[in-house]
């Protein structure tokens, strides 16, 4: 009669090792961002103009080196793709800088005219060999998120005109993580 | 155990109430098929729509509505040449830039009816996969095409939009050049024309939408060159998910199906169960007389089931009969298109289910009430 007792451990076992593969599948750690990592830069690079002062001459192939904040769009971020968008603080204002605002989603600069945001964001892409965009998130990179300053330099990418600026990064540099409303001296710098 | 035949002279004893219970049941079996046929078939029509391969280029803002977007004319070619890994039959890029507009569409001299019109170039037929040209040819300048189920909308005759018969749009006329089908779709109810034709006639100088099918490409990449590309102001959307969502509006409408079916379902059972607990009440005595020779008060209680699953499936086979002449096959027009009734092998279960249903649980409390007294009180009763 040991045919009970061993259906059940083979079951037990069996139903453990599928808790224990979900419980890898959740856990699983970030993809590897090496070839990011290659591009952040621990030195903010010199000469750092604003987005809007860049996006005064968007010829394919012009070098620049600009400044600019993380938001401008709902997602500034796109999961799987090293694409991220930069807006100009000079220009537009994410609404955790509002007094009293409680917004959920500062970085969408919902209180600035679409028509003005669209003037002062820029696309930053990091290519892969085929001049497409790297499938890694940039989210992460260097504690980078939504709200923190960068400093890029690299070139202006083909398709960029006066109404759009696309910029293939060769260098980032995270300025800052996370400012504070409160004492933005205080703000997070990136770990070394 | 009683013999069926029992439970079937049973059933002729009072007629009028026989004619009620198959009367009944019928009416809840085809309002519950009603619903279901309604609701397969205009989710059907929505969810094969809609391509996992094709991703939509949508004016931002516009993601819920391919009628209210507008996008640059410069999209379409720049989203072809952009973007590597989109499918190139017959070595063109499927990347379709089109004008959808939902206005009044007339037969001559005809009544004006509500139409989802689309303004397209030949590289619609790269994208859009199912439709197929049954009769006639692609629409030239002043030419319109119309799918096989349009005929509906106007409610004339399949003849009547034959090729080389007159639409009106607006004040211009347009001679019918084909017919298409793509089974299953929306697309069938739609009016194509001359993508230059309907700019100009609705006096628009920009797209409604992209349509790009995807090879290699994945949806990411085509997000990627909506960021890219920010001047042109474009969000992505699959097309699968579009029609998702536009199924999703339609929701309330199709509880309404569930709810009317199961209120009259539920009044069909509470009136059943009234007139069975006065059936059966006059027959306690008989039940104990029947006790009292040696049948079982469960053999008894099979048999009282036995006679109304007798009736109700009855009743389901009216149901189905009547199903079949009034639903199967019919095609119903609706503001995006027009989806078509059809019987599943689900349905029919489904139908068969609730007649059993209606014939058991209906049944149970009135039955068990009757077996209930025990058999001196039983035998004494009036």
């Amino acid at each position: 009669m040991k045919t009970v007792p061993t259906i059940l451990t083979a079951t037990t076992v069996l139903a453990l090792a599928a808790c224990n593969s979900k419980n890898t599948t959740s856990e699983d750690p970030p993809s590897d961002q090496s070839t990011l990592k290659a591009v952040l830069l621990d030195t903010a690079p010199e000469g750092a103009v604003s987005i809007v002062e860049a996006r005064k001459n968007p010829t394919p192939g012009t070098e620049v080196v600009f400044s600019g904040k993380i938001m401008g769009k709902m997602e500034p971020f796109v999961e799987g793709r090293a694409l991220l968008t930069l807006g100009d603080p000079t220009k537009i204002v994410s609404c955790d800088l509002m007094p009293g605002d409680s917004c959920e989603t500062p970085w969408d600069v919902c209180c600035d005219e679409a028509a003005t945001v669209a003037k002062s964001i820029a696309t930053v892409q990091v290519l892969d060999e085929k001049g497409r965009p790297l499938k890694q998130g940039l989210k992460g990179l260097g504690g980078m998120k939504a709200l923190s300053s960068l400093v890029v330099t690299g070139t202006v990418a083909e398709g960029s005109n006066a109404n759009n600026f696309l910029v293939n990064a060769s260098g980032i540099h995270v300025a800052m993580v996370e400012p504070t409303k409160e004492n933005p001296a205080k703000a997070k710098t990136p770990n070394p | 155990m009683l013999p069926i035949t029992y439970a079937i002279r049973n059933l002729f004893r009072d007629p009028v109430r026989l004619l009620q219970t198959v009367g009944g049941s019928a009416l809840v079996v085809l309002l519950i098929i009603a619903a279901a046929v309604l609701n397969l078939g205009m989710n059907g029509v929505l969810e094969a729509t809609g391509s996992d391969q094709n991703v939509i280029l949508i004016g931002a803002g516009s993601e819920e509505s391919v009628e209210r977007s507008e996008v640059h004319l410069e999209a379409e070619s720049a989203a072809a040449t952009a973007l590597p890994g989109l499918a190139k039959p017959l070595g063109t890029t499927a990347a379709s830039g089109e004008i959808v507009y939902m206005a009044p569409l007339a037969l001559r001299g005809g009544k004006e009816e509500p139409s989802l019109l689309r303004g397209v170039t030949e590289k619609a037929l790269l994208v859009h996969t199912r439709v197929r040209l049954i009769e006639g040819s692609f629409p030239a300048p002043g030419q319109v095409m119309v799918g096989r189920l349009m005929h509906r909308k106007f409610n004339v005759p399949p003849e009547r939009l034959a090729p080389g018969a007159i639409l009106v749009f607006g004040k211009v006329e347009f001679s019918i050049s084909g017919i298409f089908e793509a089974p299953g779709t929306v697309l069938e109810s739609e009016a194509w024309f001359d993508r230059n034709d309907l700019a100009t006639v609705t006096q628009r100088d920009s797209l409604s939408a992209v349509y790009l099918r995807l090879a290699d490409a994945e949806f990411d990449d085509v997000h990627v060159f909506t960021l890219q590309r920010n001047d042109l102001e474009l969000t992505a959307v699959r097309e699968d998910k579009y029609y998702e969502k536009l199924s999703s509006f339609y929701a309330p409408i199709r509880a309404m199906t569930w709810v009317t079916a199961a209120l009259v379902a539920a009044g069909a059972v509470f009136g059943g169960l009234n007139t069975l607990y006065a059936a059966f009440a006059s027959r306690i005595r008989e039940m104990a007389t029947l006790q009292s020779i040696g049948y079982t008060r469960t053999a008894l209680l099979l048999s009282l089931v036995q006679e109304s699953l007798l009736a109700t499936l009855t009743g389901s086979l009216v149901a189905f009969l009547l199903a079949i002449v009034l639903f199967d096959g019919r095609s119903i027009p609706f503001s995006l298109g027009t989806f078509t009734l059809e019987l599943t092998p689900g349905i029919i279960l489904a139908g068969l289910a609730s007649g059993v249903a209606l014939g058991t649980l209906g049944t149970l409390p009135p039955a068990l009430r009757c077996l209930k007294p025990s058999l001196p009180i039983a035998l004494r009763s009036s």
